[in-house]
């Protein structure tokens, strides 16, 4: 059973196509990349699977499951987590308070258990902490905790935004282009990063990148979208080959020029 | 000893400060505008009111009817209108406070225009800041807990907040509720206090009293809260001759506030991010047909969410 499948999604706004009718099986323990053109549809998929928007047509399961239609706050509880592409962090907030909150699912401390102290609460707030800075030190930021995640440069405020994603234990990780942005330092950062992720916590990793080198380096699988659909899935050297895939990336630029020559 | 007139403002102070951390939960630490409220207030107040008139239950039941009942008016208030997001809820708060005026003014129990009077003159001092003790201690305990941390990420982000699984919805019902108890209480203890209510006492201008409470010493901000709670008490003692003119002082006020100090005297979260969030503009309907379900696939970018 795979971990994570869409069978026949189809997305519409108004009159656009988003995504159409797209099937994808991700394994326990992947890393899958999924690329393609701007406005391929690739955060509209991330959208649909994590509930924001419910499919015009098709279903999707995770673990066996159906969850289209479920409210975003349940999926991400059943073990779906996310970063978004415009980074999404809770600005005024410290960097620590930021993961703390990703812990949400972890807990079940209600509005009286906050009034009423007591052993129980406060065992849980430690263990919050606890965990909280553990992934913190995953991504590398622990020395910078109470810092209001505003005030963190571009590169550790993504990094934040996957500790928090972490925090809430997911079995799948849906990264929207954490490289985007970044030098090549980072960048390698961030490949050894998922691999991490992937190798020490076993959470398999569902990535969307532009950048080549990136996503190429670190997946195992990696499916193309185009105008919604999918042209092509396989391993990064297969992926890489196919003729579909440079003409869509390359299209009527290719073209154009043959014709020029 | 202290004379009469420093003890009156003193309990005014006090009243008005534990109507004012309540908003802050609602406004301050959730993100959730609310013009209404006084209505809140109001409805503590009458509950108090009518208990005591006509049931003639002792004084601390008055008061935690007050509470109960302003906060289950909270709750009947959210269910239907948290739904809704920022300009959609200051209207709908608005209406609500208007509307319990408007009720009070023209039900029998309440006495009509003419109000409430000869309640039992019960609150004094002690209780008053007994009561500011127990809403200062209890805000300061959510703020630093699990539902806290919650609610400020939905000011902070809603989209992101329910993505890291938070249900809002639930949340900000109950922010409402916690916040609309405390104001209840408070107008329970301002009933047997002045002894004669009157529906028009809790009209918008106590609305925007407690806003403007909210917005001076910083939102989210306890400290700040009760700071703007005495500036706010005090100062319109010293300046009665400008009475008639509040709401223009008031409006000013806001403006400034906003241009200069947006994160409040005493540093809390940032006013403009509350009033960008709350005054998005009005064209969501169409987009929100296309099947997104949050803020930001409604209206914020014309991309969702990304
Ligand atoms: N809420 C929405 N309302 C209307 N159109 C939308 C919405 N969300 C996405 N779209 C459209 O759907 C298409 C796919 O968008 P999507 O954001 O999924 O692309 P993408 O592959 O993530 O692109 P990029 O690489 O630029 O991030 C685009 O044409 C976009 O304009
Ligand atoms: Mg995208």
């Amino acid at each position: 059973m795979a971990l994570l499948e869409l069978k026949e999604i189809t997305m519409q706004f108004g009159g656009l196509t988003a995504v159409d009718h797209l099937d994808l099986r991700l394994e326990e323990g992947v890393i899958f990349g999924l690329i393609g053109p701007n406005g391929a549809g690739k955060t509209t998929v991330f959208n649909l699977v994590t509930g924001v928007y419910k499919p015009t047509s098709g279903s999707i399961y995770f673990k066996g499951e159906r969850i289209d239609g479920k409210p975003p706050y349940s999926i991400t509880a059943m073990g779906i987590s996310r970063t978004f592409q415009n980074i999404r962090i809770f600005k005024s907030l410290s960097a620590l308070d930021n993961v703390k909150i990703g812990r949400h699912c972890k807990s079940s401390m209600n509005l009286f258990h906050s009034v009423i102290p007591g052993p129980f609460t406060a065992r849980e707030e430690r263990d919050i902490e606890e965990k909280s800075m553990e992934y913190l030190r995953m991504v590398g930021l622990e020395h910078k905790k109470d810092i209001l995640s505003k005030n963190l440069p571009y590169g550790e405020q993504r990094r934040l935004e996957i500790a928090r994603a972490l925090a809430c234990e997911p079995k799948i990780l849906l990264l929207d282009e954490p490289a985007a942005g970044m030098n090549r330092q980072e960048k390698t950062e961030i490949m050894d990063l998922v691999r991490r992720i992937r190798d020490t916590l076993g959470v398999t990793v569902f990535l969307v990148e532009h950048d080549m080198k990136v996503v190429m380096g670190v997946s195992e699988t990696v499916a193309v979208l185009d105008y919604g659909k999918k042209i092509c899935e396989g391993t990064p050297s297969q992926v890489q080959s196919d003729e579909r895939v440079i003409e869509a990336y390359l299209g009527r630029r290719a073209r154009r020029t043959r014709k020029a020559v | 000893m202290i004379d009469a007139y420093t003890i009156q403002i003193l309990v005014v102070f006090g009243i008005n400060a534990i109507m004012a951390l309540g908003l802050n939960l609602i406004t301050g630490v959730t993100g959730q505008l609310s013009l209404g409220h006084a209505g809140f207030m109001s409805v503590g107040a009458y509950t108090a009111a009518i208990m005591t008139l006509r049931l003639h239950t002792p004084y601390v039941l008055n008061l935690l009817a007050a509470g109960v009942v302003a906060g289950l008016s909270g709750v009947v208030l959210g269910f239907p209108t948290l739904r809704l997001y920022g300009d959609y809820l200051a209207i709908a708060t608005l209406g609500f406070g208007e509307i319990v005026r408007v009720l009070f003014l023209n039900l029998e129990i309440t006495g009509g225009g003419l109000g409430l009077s000869a309640i039992p003159s019960k609150t004094n001092l002690a209780v008053v800041y007994a009561c500011l003790g127990i809403t200062l201690y209890v805000m300061s305990k959510i703020q630093k807990s699990r539902v806290g941390r919650a609610l400020m990420a939905i000011r902070e982000d809603e989209v992101a907040a329910i993505a890291m699984g938070v249900n809002s919805t639930s949340l900000k019902v109950q922010a409402f509720a916690v916040g609309a108890f405390f104001a209840g209480i408070s107008g329970g203890l301002y009933a047997h206090y002045l002894t004669y209510i009157n529906p028009n006492d809790f009209g918008f201008m106590k609305s925007i009293d407690s806003l403007s409470m909210v917005v001076l010493g910083g939102m989210g901000s306890l400290p700040g809260v009760l700071l703007g709670a005495a500036v706010l008490t005090y100062a319109p003692e010293k300046l009665r001759f400008l009475q008639n003119y509040r709401m223009i002082c008031y409006g000013a006020f806001l403006v400034f506030m906003m241009v200069f100090r947006p994160n409040g005297l005493l540093g809390g979260t940032d006013l403009r991010q509350l009033v960008k969030a709350s005054f998005k503009g009005l064209n969501w309907g169409a987009m929100a047909k296309q099947g997104a379900r949050t803020r930001e696939g409604i209206g914020g970018s014309k991309d969702g969410i990304a």
